[in-house]
């Protein structure tokens, strides 16, 4: 079976998922380094989980097995009932590993493959033993082969009686849980009130056809279902699950179902993601009072609103359960599971707009808000309430439980407020919509919910996904701008109007404003580049028996989408140099007299409109002698220019096409991409790779690119009447030469510079045609670099330095020798840029 | 290429051509592939490019490739006059000057008044031509622009 890509809420899924993948690689390595990090435990179970939920969505059967496995664990090793052990961290990064495969195969459009049954054994032995169990299981399994003594046996024996413990323990959790799920389904079966309960996608009957009677009694069998649940909580243990429990105990049922519900969304995450979620719910309760009036306006008010939360309370909680009774969770549970969620969530939303529009819930919710809400909010109110005055008594009933949820999310609130404040208008209009109405938003939200189900427990932050495709339009818009306000610049400077030079002025300021604020839209922290690192390091380390620190400095630093994505190649090749060559032996190094365990340190920082970029080991660093004798044997050059060069000249050595100072290829450096490939690829993006080594101290490699892709500063100058720019990465000097003064060596004219002699090419020659270059006496030369070699570019004008919006030339043009793009110019006129080193490969 | 019908009239539909002179020839153009008529403004030369290419121009900050239509169509280059134009067609997906003589009218012929066009050999002209049409004692010779522009053609032209 093949998957439609074409999918939104795949597609939807795809993105969510890839970002917590790569998320989760770095959390994984990290949590080895601070296995007691309950946050970063918490986290890393949210990822899983999260990406269970999508998954179970869209039916990815093999990739929910997996991921439920994994959650299992992490919800084990955050209870703390089992210890991270390097083992346990391989089997995860191997789980890590299947899931990003099959995530993969569904991004191909492929069914994904069930990850290995030995993989899948594994983890469910680490899900298996609880407490003790837990680290006596695999600790056994292994002395066993080695020493298989008593101890291990005794162990086990403790472990099982235990275990025997948990099982029963979770047992009257599950009888208690029925009792939950059959109620569920009788309010399921004789309500049906709930629009998104079937997947979701379907409306369902809107709820106005229950009667009070109806609700009435569903709210006992929930309540008393709730009761037991939270029993069953506190019994398990589970230390944020009774949290919420314990918050909700005290409440109203409604409320405490809210928190519950709360409980199951988020996996009763921390502390902290309590709160983020009971701001969700929050706000979702708000939407769902205002949803109430223009529901159903003369009855149950309470009633309806109490039981709806009850509806969500009962099967939220109820997901948690089957992970915790893991033993040998079925797909099709875990898929169910996720589906739990979405549910609840899609309901939450679905309810919430039923309820939206009742008068007297925004009033009573808003009692606790800034007066301005208040105000109106009661106006919406009054309106509802000159309608339906009988709804009153009800409804003030149900404000008491509104007033629970609030006070149990204090903090929130107030962020709260501004989105109640949006909706507290809106019921005015929608006030008396008939139910199908309400119904509606629910499948909308349906689809959502399926490709980001529980994103925002996670992720607080209000965030438009945009195409990039949308950016570099804006951007490149916005360099249409800069472009026009160059031309007004420069037209103003011609006239003496003060107030169009003001005018200007203003614009000029602006459009400087604007150019940097989309450019921050375009702006990634390298964090997406270094994430990845630890894992490549660890893994590394691991695989060569060395003991290596990853040091991550500045990984806040923001640069450019594609720089980012472009220097991802090029820096895990240098840092795997550093790892695998740089780094020495664990004893080699104690040898030296230098700690055990080596160090790398990848720093990035910003420097004025650059970005800096090391790569620091303190490992053996590069023998200069060496390399120029290899450069030698390896016919680089000869002998002569070879003992002339400095250190530094020979450090840029393995830079060279064909130059590997390991005689081997290991399997770790050395999987094609050079250092030399290394060196053109930054080139390309208009940067500088630099190297430092000292013998046995290590090495530093430097990297500087620009902020920006998008804008390149150049020297404009100019030949005849027309204007060329040449990148400034490449431009090292200019000077004014008297052309008379130059010698000819070789058919070829020099001048000399400081000593050394400068190849010297007269431009106009090359790009104009018909140009007449002789007799001139004096001229301006540019001295350009390309590589190690330097010449001097003989040019009529310089104009000076300019920053250019680079425009791709046509299709018929492009690959034309020497020309990397155009621009246009502060007057409007076309100017091509140069590239230096394809133009001298087709002239000189 | 597709042919786009303005009116339907049955099985004849009624197509409109824009017009331009080059030497003494009438050329006809589809409107649908035609985004705007340009006066003639400079041209940057692009060096090392090849022959039939102009340059490139500024089109409100895009920049656009400027082909020689007379230098694509064998004729010798002239002089730019006031009437000299440049016509920004778009054809498979890419946006290209075409530089003529001058820019006539939009015209309306019916798809049975196009008649295929004489085979004068392996003329550079006859190359992009879709067909005649005679109409008011002229001669429109409509211009099939994807192969005017085609890579192909290109390379033929360049290997001549």
């Amino acid at each position: 079976m093949s998957l439609d890509t074409d999918d939104e809420i795949l597609q939807d899924f795809l993105v969510e998922a890839g970002e917590i993948l790569e998320a989760l690689s770095g959390q994984l390595v990290e949590l080895e380094q601070r296995p007691d990090d309950l946050d970063l435990l918490n986290a890393i179970f949210r990822g899983f989980h999260t990406i269970k939920g999508g998954a179970g969505f869209l039916q990815l059967n093999a990739l929910v097995d997996c991921c439920h496995i994994a959650e299992n664990v992490f919800d084990m090793l955050r209870k703390q009932d089992r210890a991270v052990t390097s083992e346990l961290m391989d089997t995860m990064l191997n789980a890590l590993d299947t899931v990003n495969t099959m995530f993969d195969q569904v991004r191909q459009g492929q069914e994904p493959e069930p990850a290995t049954p030995e993989l899948l054994a594994a983890l469910e032995r680490l899900t298996l033993a609880e407490d003790e169990v837990s680290a006596a299981e695999p600790t056994a399994a292994d002395d066993t082969a080695d020493s298989g003594d008593e101890t291990a046996e005794s162990e086990e024996d403790t472990a099982e009686s235990e275990e025997d413990t948990a099982e029963s323990e979770e047992d009257t959790a599950e009888s208690e849980e029925d009792t939950a799920d059959s109620t569920h389904d009788d309010e399921d079966l004789s309500a049906g009130n709930e629009p998104t309960m079937n997947e979701g996608s379907e409306p369902g009957e809107p709820g106005e056809d229950i009667t009070d009677d109806e609700f009435e009694q569903l709210l006992d069998a929930l309540e008393s279902g709730k009761q037991e649940k939270k029993g069953s909580k506190a019994t398990k243990s589970a230390p944020a699950a009774s949290d919420s429990a314990d918050s909700g105990g005290g409440d109203s049922d409604s409320g405490g179902g809210d928190s519950d519900s709360g409980g199951g969304d988020s996996d009763s995450g921390s502390g902290a993601s309590d709160e983020e979620i009971s701001e969700e719910e929050f706000e979702k309760l708000l939407d769902q009072l205002h949803g109430e009036g223009r529901f159903d306006p003369a009855k149950t008010l309470a009633g309806e609103a109490a039981a709806s939360l009850e509806d969500e309370a009962t099967p939220a909680p109820e997901k948690p359960k089957p992970n915790k009774s893991k033993k040998a969770a079925s797909s099709e549970q875990a898929s169910k599971a996720g589906d739990d969620d979405e549910i609840t969530d899609d309901e939450f939303e679905a309810l919430l707009d039923k309820l939206h529009g009742s008068g007297k819930f925004d009033s009573a919710v808003s009692d606790k808000y800034d007066q301005d809400t208040i105000r109106q909010v009661t106006q919406a109110a009054e309106e509802h309430r000159a309608e339906r005055d009988d709804v009153a008594a009800k409804a003030d009933a149900a404000a008491p439980e509104a007033d629970k949820v609030e006070k149990k999310t204090p903090a929130p609130a107030e962020k709260s407020t501004a989105k109640a404040d949006s909706k507290a208008q809106k019921p005015a209009e929608p006030a008396a919509t008939a139910p199908p109405a309400a119904a509606k938003p629910a499948p909308a939200a349906a689809p959502k919910g399926g490709g980001t189900p529980e994103k925002a427990p996670i992720q607080q932050d209000t965030t438009v996904r945009v195409d990039t495709k949308r950016l570099d339009d804006i951007m490149n818009m916005v360099g249409e701008l800069v472009l026009v306000r160059n031309r007004l610049v420069r037209l103003s400077e011609a006239g003496d109007d003060d107030e169009t030079t003001k005018a200007v002025s203003n614009l000029d300021v602006v459009t400087t404003d604007l150019q940097n604020s989309v450019m921050k839209t375009r702006m990634q922290p390298i964090k997406k580049v270094f994430g990845r690192f630890p894992r490549v390091v660890r893994d590394l380390a691991r695989s060569l028996k060395k003991e290596i620190n990853l040091e991550l400095v500045g990984e806040d630093t923001d640069l450019d989408k594609n720089l980012v994505e472009a220097l991802a190649d090029p820096l895990v090749h240098l840092v795997r140099n550093s790892v695998d060559h740089g780094i020495e032996l664990p004893d080699v190094r104690e040898q030296q007299g230098k700690p055990r365990t080596g160090k790398v340190v990848l720093s990035a920082e910003q420097e004025g409109d650059h970005i800096m970029l090391s790569i620091r080991d303190d490992g053996g660093g590069m023998d200069a002698g060496k390399l120029k004798t290899l450069a030698v044997e390896r016919g680089v050059m000869d002998q002569d220019s070879a003992d002339r060069l400095s250190d530094k000249d020979a450090f840029n050595l393995i830079f060279a096409p064909g130059f590997s100072t390991k005689t081997e290829i290991s399997d770790v450096s050395g999987r094609g991409v050079g250092m030399d490939v290394v060196k053109t690829k930054i080139s390309q993006l208009n940067g500088f790779i630099d190297i430092d080594s000292k013998v046995g101290e290590g090495t530093t490699i430097r990297i500087k690119v620009p902020l920006t892709l998008a804008i390149m500063p150049t020297l404009m100058v100019t030949l005849g009447e027309q204007a060329f720019a040449l990148p400034l990465v490449n431009v090292d000097e200019i000077f004014h030469l008297d052309l008379t003064k130059t010698n000819v060596v070789d058919n070829k004219e020099v001048v000399i510079v400081r000593g050394k002699p400068l190849p010297l090419f007269y431009l106009k020659r090359w790009l104009i045609k018909g140009a007449v270059t002789h007799g001139e006496e004096s001229g301006h030369v540019v001295v350009v670099s390309v590589g190690t070699q330097k010449v001097g570019f003989v040019v009529d004008q310089l104009v000076g330095q300019e920053e250019v919006v680079i425009k791709p030339l046509g299709k018929t043009l492009i690959g034309t020798a020497g020309m990397a793009g155009a621009t246009i110019t502060g007057d409007g006129r076309i100017a091509l840029i140069l590239d230096v080193p394809s133009m001298l490969k087709e002239y000189a | 290429m597709s042919i786009q019908a303005t009116k339907s009239s049955e099985d004849d539909p009624i197509l409109q051509w824009v017009t331009f002179r080059l030497a003494d020839e009438s050329y006809g153009i589809n409107v649908m592939q035609v985004q705007e008529v340009l006066r003639y403004t400079d041209i940057a030369p692009v060096p090392g490019a090849p022959g039939y290419v102009l340059g490139i121009i500024n089109l409100r900050g895009n920049v656009v490739t400027v082909i020689d239509t007379r230098d694509r169509f064998g004729l010798p280059s002239e002089e730019v006059t006031d009437n000299t134009r440049i016509v920004i067609i778009e054809s498979d997906g890419q946006v290209i000057g075409i530089m003529v003589d001058a820019v006539a009218e939009v015209v309306y012929l019916k798809q049975s008044e196009i008649e295929t066009a004489p085979n004068v050999g392996n003329d550079d002209t006859s190359r992009f031509i879709q067909g005649v049409c005679h109409k008011n004692d002229q001669l429109l010779i409509l211009v099939d622009l994807d192969k005017l522009l085609s890579d192909d053609e290109w390379q033929e032209i360049a290997e001549l």
